[in-house]
C-alpha cells in the first residue's frame, strides 16, 4: 500500500509522453506521423486508462484507511528560499482524479470517431492527452505555486483547443477571450499566492493552514490584507468556473470541437475553480460572508447557462461550508453534463451528414427536432442526462442537488428560494433543449437553414402573439424556398442504407425535398445513430449518471461511502459535520424540489410540445433566440428573465465598449506619446543640429577676413573678462 | 562562410569547456604605460551571458544562410560583434569594458545600416546617436571612477569594488552609468531606438540585438553600478523599481498599438526589460536571481521570436499586422514554433519566463527595503502587466496565424519551413524548456 502512495506521482506524468511525442512527430516527420493515426489514439487512451486504475487503486484506499500522504522533493533552493515540489494525495485528490480520468477516457473513445475526419486528428489528441496531464497535476499539486503552474497550463489547453478550429476567425477570437479572462484570472491567483505567502512564508498547504490559524488565533493578522488576499484568490477560482464577472469566455468557448467543450465544461476545467475553492476552504471559511454575496450573485445571473448556475450552486454550497455536497454535487454533474455534451456532439455528428460540416448549421436547434426516430440510442442518453440535470429523483443529480437545497434552507430561506427557483428553471431550459432537438418533426426538410435570418433575432425575444405575423411570413418564406430548392435540389428519393424513411406523422411536401448538400459526400435525408465508438462512452457515462448517486446516499442512517471517503478533508475543517438527516425532512425536501423540477418540466413541455402543426412549432423554434444545443441563451417567460438575457449581451458589450476599447485607447495614446513626444524629442535635436550645421556652414564659408573677426572678437572679450576679474 | 561558422562554434565549445573555472581570468600587460591591462574572466554573473552570446550567435550565423549579399562582411561583421559582446562580459576592467563596448557599436551600425529595410538609414543613425550619447556618459563614469582617490588610475574591478565614495559623488557616478545602461537596456525615456532598429534590421542582426545587446545594459548594471556603487544603488532602487513598473505596462500597451510586426515584439521585449529592472531594484538575491534569469530567457525567447518574424516575413512578405492572417495552414510549422514562443514569452509555467517572473515577484515580496503599501501597488501594477502581455502577443499571433485566407497568387512564396529553420528554433526552444523545468 506503501508502495501505491510512492508511486503516486506518476499520475500526472503518465499522459504526458503522448503529446510530447505526437508533438515531435508531426514537428519532424509529418507525412510518417499522420499515417500511423491511430496507433497515436490508442496510445493515449491506455496511458489514460492505466491512470485511471491507478487513481481508483487509490481512492479505494482512501476510503478504507483515510489518509493523507504528501511527499515532497525541492526544485529551488536558495539560501534564503526553498520551492518544494510534490505530491498530496488525500481524498479531494483521489476523487478529482477519478473524476478527470473516467471523463477524460470517455471523451477520448468518443472523439476517435467524432474527429476522425478532421485533419487535426493527432493534434486534437495531443492537445487532449495534454490537458488531461495538466488537470491531474493540478489536482495532485501539493502547493500553490505548483497549484498556479498547472491552474495556467490548464488555461494554455483551454486555449488550443478552443482554437482548434484556427481558420475560422470566431474560433480565434473565442479563444484569445478565454486565454484574456482566465489570464485575469491568474492575475487574481497570483497576487492571492503572493500575499498568503507574505503572511505566511510558505507555500505548502498543510504549513499555511497551520500558521494561518495561529495566526488567527493570536490575532496577528492585517484582516483587510487577508480579506484582499482571499478576494483575489477567489478571484482565480471565479475566472476558471466562470462565474460572474469572468464567466463571459464560456458561451464563446463553445466554438471548439463538441468533445472539449464536454471535456471543459463537464469534467474538468470549470471543476478546478470549485477544486481550489474546497482545497483552500479553511482559509476561504472566515469570509464566506463575502463568498456568499458572489454565490448568489452567480446564480442569478448563471442562470441562462446551465452550467454556470450549475457551478453557482456548488460555490453556494462551498459558502455555506457544505462542503460535502459541494463535492458531491461536482461530481454528478460532472458526469451528467459530459453526457449531455456527447450526447449532443453525436447529434450534430449526425446532423452533419444532412447539412454539412458547418458548425452554423450543424449545431442550430431551429434545424433539428424528430431525431427520437433515428438516433433512438443517443436520444435516450440524451434524455437520461437532462432528467439527471433537472433532479429527477433516482438519478445523480437529485441526490447532489437536493442536499445542496436542504443545506441552504438550513443556512438562510432566501437563498434556498434562489436555489428553488433556479432547480426549477434548470429543469425548464433543459427540457426545451431536449424537446426541440428530439421531439417533433425534422426541421432541415422544411427550412432553409437560415443562420442569417436568426442571427438578427439573436437577443430578441418574439413569440407567442407577438410572433404570429413572423410565423406567417416565415410560412410563406419557407414555402418559396422549398420550391427553390426543389428546383436546384438533387433528386432525393435516397436514403440512407441503414435507415429507412418512416413516413409517420410527417409531411407529405417531404420527400420531395432534399437539400444541396455542401462538402459532404455521402447524402442522406435522416440523420443517422452514430459508430459505436462514439456511443459506447456514451453509454458508460449513462451508468455513472444512474449509479453514481447512490454514492452519496446515507444508508445507514449516516454513514455514506462519500462522508466517509471526506472525512479528514472534513476534520480539516475543524468542522464537526452533522450528517445525520432526518428521513422526514429528507422526504419533505425531496418532494419539494421534485415538485419545482416537475413545475419547469410541464411549462417546458406546454410549451414545446410539438402537439401543434408543425409550422406552428417552427414559428417559435424560429422565433426564439438563435442557439446551438449547448449554446444556450435562457428562454423568456416573464420580463424579468428578459432582463437577465439581456444581461448576457449586455455584460459582453460592457467588456467589449469599456475594456477592450479602453485597452485599445490606451494603446493608441501610448502610441502617439511615444511617436510624437518621446521620439519626437531626439527627433527635435537631430533636425535643430541641422539647423545649426547650416548656421556654422554659412559661417564658416571660407573666407579669412571673417575668421580674423571672430579670432579677434573672442580674444578681446576674454582679455576684458581677465581685466574685469583682476580688478 | 562555413570557416566562419566553424570559429563560431569552436568559440562556443571553447568558452563552454572552460566554464566550470569560476574566475577564468586571463591577464595580460597590454599598454604598459598607467598599467593599461587586458584582463579577462568569467564568474558566475557573466558565464550566463557568455553562453548566451555563444549559442545565439552561432544560431544566429546559420539563419543568416539566406543572407546573398555580401554574405562574408556579414558574416564578418556578426563576428565582430560577438567578440565585442564575449569581451564586454567577460572583462575585468574597466577601461577595457569601456572599449569593448564601443567596440561593438560599430559592426550594429554598418549590419543595420547595410543590410536593413527602407528606412535602414533613419535607424541606423538613431541607434548610434544614442549609444555614442549614452557612452559618453559611460566614458565620464569610467573615467571618474578610475582617477578618484589616487593618483594612479584605478580600473581593475576588484580594487574598485572595495572603494567607497562620498555620496554626492557616489550619486554622481551612479547618474552616468545610469544613463549609458539605459540607453542600452533600453529604460523607458531613452528606449525609441529600439523598436526602429528592430523593425528595419535583418532577422539574424535583430536575434543579435535582441538576444544579446541588451543585455549589455542589464550586465552592465548589475556590474558596475550594483557592485561598485552599492550605496547610491539603494538610494535609486525605489526610483527604479517605478519606472521599472512604469515601463512593464507602459511598453506593454504600446506594443498593442503597433501595426508592424516586428515593432511589435520589439515593444515586448522593451516591456519585458522592465521585469529586469525590478529584479535588480529589489535588491534581494532572489530578485537579482530573477532578473539574471530573465536576462538568459529573455535572450532566447526574444531571438526566437524575431527569427521566426523574420522567417514569416520573407515567405508572406507583409509587414503590418492587419493585412495578414490565415498562413497557419500553410505553414503549421512556423504556426507551432511560434505560438509557443509567444506562450514562452508571456511567462507559461513550464517554460523559462515563468520561473524569472515568479522570482522577481517573490524577490520583492521578500525585500525588505520597502514598505507595505508600496510593495502592493508594484505588485499589482506588475501583475497588470501580466494581464496585458497574453493580449498583445495572442492578438499578434491570432492576427498573423488564425483565420482564413486565399492565396490566389500563383507563384506565392509560402511554404512551411525547411529543416534549418527548424532546427534552429528547435534549438532554442530546448533550452526555454529546460531552465523552465
Amino acid at each position: 500500500m506503501e508502495q501505491t502512495y510512492q508511486y503516486a506521482w506518476i499520475i500526472p506524468f503518465l499522459p504526458l509522453p503522448v503529446p510530447m511525442l505526437i508533438g515531435l512527430g508531426l514537428l519532424l516527420f509529418p507525412t510518417a506521423t499522420k499515417s500511423l493515426r491511430r496507433m497515436w489514439a490508442f496510445q493515449s487512451v491506455l496511458l489514460l486508462s492505466i491512470v485511471m486504475i491507478f487513481s481508483l487503486n487509490l481512492s479505494i484506499q482512501q476510503i478504507n484507511s483515510s489518509s493523507v500522504y504528501q511527499y515532497v522533493w525541492s526544485w529551488i533552493i536558495n539560501n534564503d528560499f526553498s520551492l518544494e515540489f510534490g505530491y498530496l494525495i488525500d481524498p479531494l485528490t483521489s476523487i478529482m482524479s477519478i473524476l478527470i480520468t473516467t471523463v477524460g477516457i470517455m471523451v477520448l473513445i468518443y472523439s476517435d470517431n467524432y474527429m476522425s475526419h478532421d485533419h487535426g486528428y493527432l493534434r486534437f489528441f495531443a492537445y487532449m492527452s495534454f490537458f488531461s496531464t495538466s488537470m491531474l497535476g493540478l489536482v495532485t499539486s501539493s502547493n500553490l505555486i505548483q497549484i498556479y503552474i498547472f491552474w495556467e497550463l490548464v488555461g494554455m489547453c483551454s486555449y488550443l483547443l478552443i482554437g482548434f478550429w484556427f481558420t475560422r476567425p470566431v474560433a480565434a477570437k473565442a479563444c484569445q477571450k478565454a486565454f484574456v479572462t482566465n489570464r485575469v484570472g491568474d492575475f487574481g491567483l497570483l497576487l492571492g499566492i503572493l500575499g498568503f505567502y507574505w503572511i505566511t512564508g510558505s507555500f505548502e498547504f498543510r504549513d499555511l493552514f497551520q500558521i494561518f490559524n495561529n495566526l488567527i488565533s493570536n490575532n496577528e493578522v492585517n484582516s483587510v490584507f487577508v480579506t484582499l488576499c482571499a478576494v483575489l484568490l477567489f478571484a482565480g477560482a471565479i475566472a476558471k468556473s466562470a462565474q460572474f464577472p469572468l464567466h463571459v469566455w464560456l458561451p464563446d468557448a463553445m466554438e471548439g470541437p463538441t468533445p472539449i467543450s464536454a471535456l471543459i465544461h463537464a469534467a474538468t476545467m470549470v471543476a478546478a475553480g470549485i477544486f481550489l475553492v474546497a482545497r483552500l476552504m479553511p482559509l476561504f471559511i472566515f469570509f464566506f460572508g463575502a463568498t456568499l454575496a458572489l454565490a448568489q450573485k452567480d446564480i442569478k445571473r448563471g442562470l441562462a447557462y446551465s452550467t454556470m448556475s450549475q457551478l453557482g450552486y456548488m460555490m453556494l454550497a462551498l459558502g455555506m461550508g457544505s462542503y460535502r455536497s459541494a463535492l458531491f454535487h461536482l461530481i454528478t454533474h460532472a458526469y451528467s453534463k459530459a453526457l449531455l455534451f456527447l450526447g449532443s456532439g453525436s447529434v450534430i455528428h449526425s446532423m452533419e451528414t444532412l447539412v454539412g460540416y458547418c458548425p452554423k448549421k450543424s449545431q442550430n436547434m431551429v434545424l433539428m427536432g424528430g431525431l427520437k426516430k433515428h438516433v433512438p440510442i443517443t436520444k435516450n442518453s440524451f434524455l437520461l442526462g437532462t432528467l439527471s440535470l433537472c433532479g429527477i429523483p433516482p438519478l445523480a443529480c437529485f441526490w447532489s442537488k437536493d442536499e445542496i437545497l436542504n443545506d441552504s434552507w438550513l443556512y438562510s430561506p432566501i437563498f434556498a428560494i434562489i436555489a428553488w427557483s433556479t432547480a426549477g428553471f434548470t429543469a425548464f431550459y433543459m427540457c426545451r433543449i431536449y424537446l426541440l432537438t428530439f421531439e417533433g418533426h425534422l426541421n432541415v426538410h422544411f427550412q432553409n437553414y437560415s443562420g442569417k435570418r436568426n442571427t438578427p433575432l439573436y437577443s430578441i425575444s418574439l413569440w407567442g402573439k407577438e410572433g404570429s405575423k413572423i410565423s406567417n411570413k416565415n410560412l410563406n418564406f419557407c414555402l418559396v424556398t422549398l420550391l427553390k430548392m426543389n428546383k436546384n435540389g438533387r433528386p432525393s428519393f435516397f436514403s440512407n442504407k441503414v435507415y429507412k424513411m418512416d413516413e409517420n406523422g410527417r409531411n407529405l411536401i417531404q420527400p420531395f425535398l432534399s437539400i444541396p448538400n455542401f462538402s459532404n459526400t455521402k447524402t442522406s435525408l435522416y440523420p443517422y445513430e452514430s459508430d459505436n465508438t462514439m456511443l459506447f462512452p456514451i453509454l458508460i457515462l449513462i451508468l455513472f449518471t444512474l449509479f453514481v448517486g447512490f454514492l452519496g446516499i446515507p444508508f445507514n442512517q449516516d454513514v455514506d461511502i462519500l462522508s466517509k471517503w471526506l472525512t479528514p478533508s472534513i476534520n480539516l475543517l475543524h468542522q464537526s459535520s452533522n450528517n445525520s438527516i432526518d428521513w422526514y425532512e429528507f422526504c419533505k425536501d425531496a418532494v419539494f424540489s421534485v415538485s419545482i423540477a416537475c413545475f419547469g418540466i410541464y411549462i417546458a413541455f406546454f410549451l414545446y410540445k410539438p402537439v401543434y402543426s408543425s409550422f406552428q412549432n417552427l414559428d417559435l423554434i424560429n422565433s426564439v433566440v438563435k442557439m446551438g444545443p449547448k449554446r444556450i441563451f435562457s428562454d423568456k417567460i416573464k420580463n424579468a428573465i428578459y432582463d437577465w438575457s439581456y444581461n448576457r449581451g449586455y455584460i459582453d458589450a460592457f467588456y467589449g465598449t469599456f475594456f477592450t476599447a479602453g485597452v485599445r485607447k490606451l494603446a493608441e495614446f501610448t502610441h502617439f506619446f511615444d511617436r510624437r513626444i518621446i521620439d519626437g524629442i531626439p527627433n527635435g535635436v537631430g533636425f535643430m543640429s541641422f539647423f545649426v550645421a547650416e548656421v556654422i556652414k554659412s559661417v564658416g564659408g571660407g573666407r579669412i577676413s571673417s575668421y580674423l573677426f571672430f579670432y579677434f572678437s573672442y580674444v578681446s572679450i576674454f582679455l576684458l573678462i581677465y581685466y574685469f576679474l583682476n580688478l | 562562410m562555413l570557416e566562419l561558422l566553424l570559429t563560431t562554434y569552436a568559440f562556443c565549445y571553447h568558452f563552454q569547456l572552460d566554464d566550470p573555472l569560476i574566475q577564468l581570468v586571463e591577464d595580460y600587460k597590454w599598454i604598459n604605460f598607467f598599467d593599461f591591462r587586458w584582463k579577462l574572466g568569467i564568474d558566475g554573473l557573466s558565464l550566463g551571458p557568455v553562453l548566451l552570446t555563444g549559442f545565439i550567435t552561432t544560431l544566429a550565423t546559420l539563419a543568416a544562410w539566406p543572407v546573398t549579399r555580401d554574405s562574408r562582411l556579414f558574416h564578418f561583421l556578426m563576428l565582430a560583434m560577438y567578440s565585442g559582446q564575449i569581451g564586454s562580459f567577460s572583462s575585468r576592467y574597466l577601461l577595457l569594458f569601456f572599449i569593448m563596448w564601443e567596440l561593438e557599436l560599430i559592426p550594429v551600425y554598418l549590419l543595420l545600416s547595410m543590410w536593413g529595410g527602407k528606412k535602414r538609414l533613419y535607424s541606423a543613425t538613431k541607434f548610434i546617436l544614442y549609444t555614442a550619447g549614452g557612452s559618453i556618459f559611460l566614458l565620464m563614469g569610467v573615467l571618474g571612477v578610475g582617477l578618484y582617490g589616487s593618483n594612479e588610475p584605478t580600473l581593475n574591478f576588484e580594487t574598485s569594488v572595495n572603494q567607497s565614495y562620498p555620496v554626492a559623488l557616489e550619486i554622481i557616478f551612479y547618474i552616468g552609468f545610469l544613463i549609458a545602461f539605459a540607453v542600452k537596456l533600453p529604460i523607458l525615456p531613452l528606449h525609441t531606438w529600439l523598436p526602429d532598429t528592430h523593425g528595419e534590421a535583418h532577422y539574424s542582426t535583430c536575434m543579435l540585438l535582441a538576444g544579446i545587446l541588451l543585455k549589455m545594459g542589464v550586465y552592465g548594471l548589475i556590474r558596475i553600478n550594483m557592485e561598485l556603487l552599492p550605496h547610491a544603488h539603494s538610494i535609486f532602487s525605489p526610483w527604479l523599481m517605478v519606472v521599472g513598473t512604469i515601463q512593464i505596462i507602459y511598453a506593454a500597451s504600446t506594443s498593442l498599438g503597433q501595426r508592424n510586426l516586428k515593432k511589435r515584439i520589439a515593444y515586448s521585449s522593451v516591456s519585458h526589460m522592465g521585469f529586469i529592472l525590478i529584479g535588480i531594484a529589489s535588491i534581494t538575491d532572489t530578485g537579482l536571481n530573477g532578473a539574471i534569469l530573465q536576462i538568459i530567457s529573455h535572450g532566447f525567447i526574444g531571438a526566437a521570436l524575431f527569427f521566426l518574424a523574420g522567417t514569416s516575413y520573407d515567405r508572406i512578405r507583409l509587414v503590418y499586422l492587419d493585412e495578414m492572417g490565415g498562413v497557419a495552414i500553410p505553414m503549421p510549422k512556423i504556426f507551432t514554433m511560434f505560438s509557443s514562443f509567444s506562450m514562452a514569452s508571456l511567462a507559461l509555467p513550464g517554460m523559462s519566463g515563468f520561473v524569472a517572473e515568479v522570482l522577481v515577484f517573490l524577490g520583492i515580496i521578500t525585500s525588505q527595503k520597502y514598505l507595505l503599501m508600496p510593495k502592493i501597488a508594484i505588485t499589482f501594477v506588475m501583475a497588470i502587466g501580466m494581464i496585458l502581455t497574453p493580449i498583445y502577443l495572442l492578438s499578434m499571433s491570432r492576427q498573423i496565424f488564425y483565420g482564413y485566407k486565399l492565396f490566389n497568387t500563383p507563384n506565392s512564396y509560402v511554404f512551411d519551413s525547411g529543416p534549418r529553420e527548424l532546427f534552429v528554433s528547435i534549438s532554442i526552444f530546448i533550452p526555454v524548456i529546460g531552465i523552465g523545468m
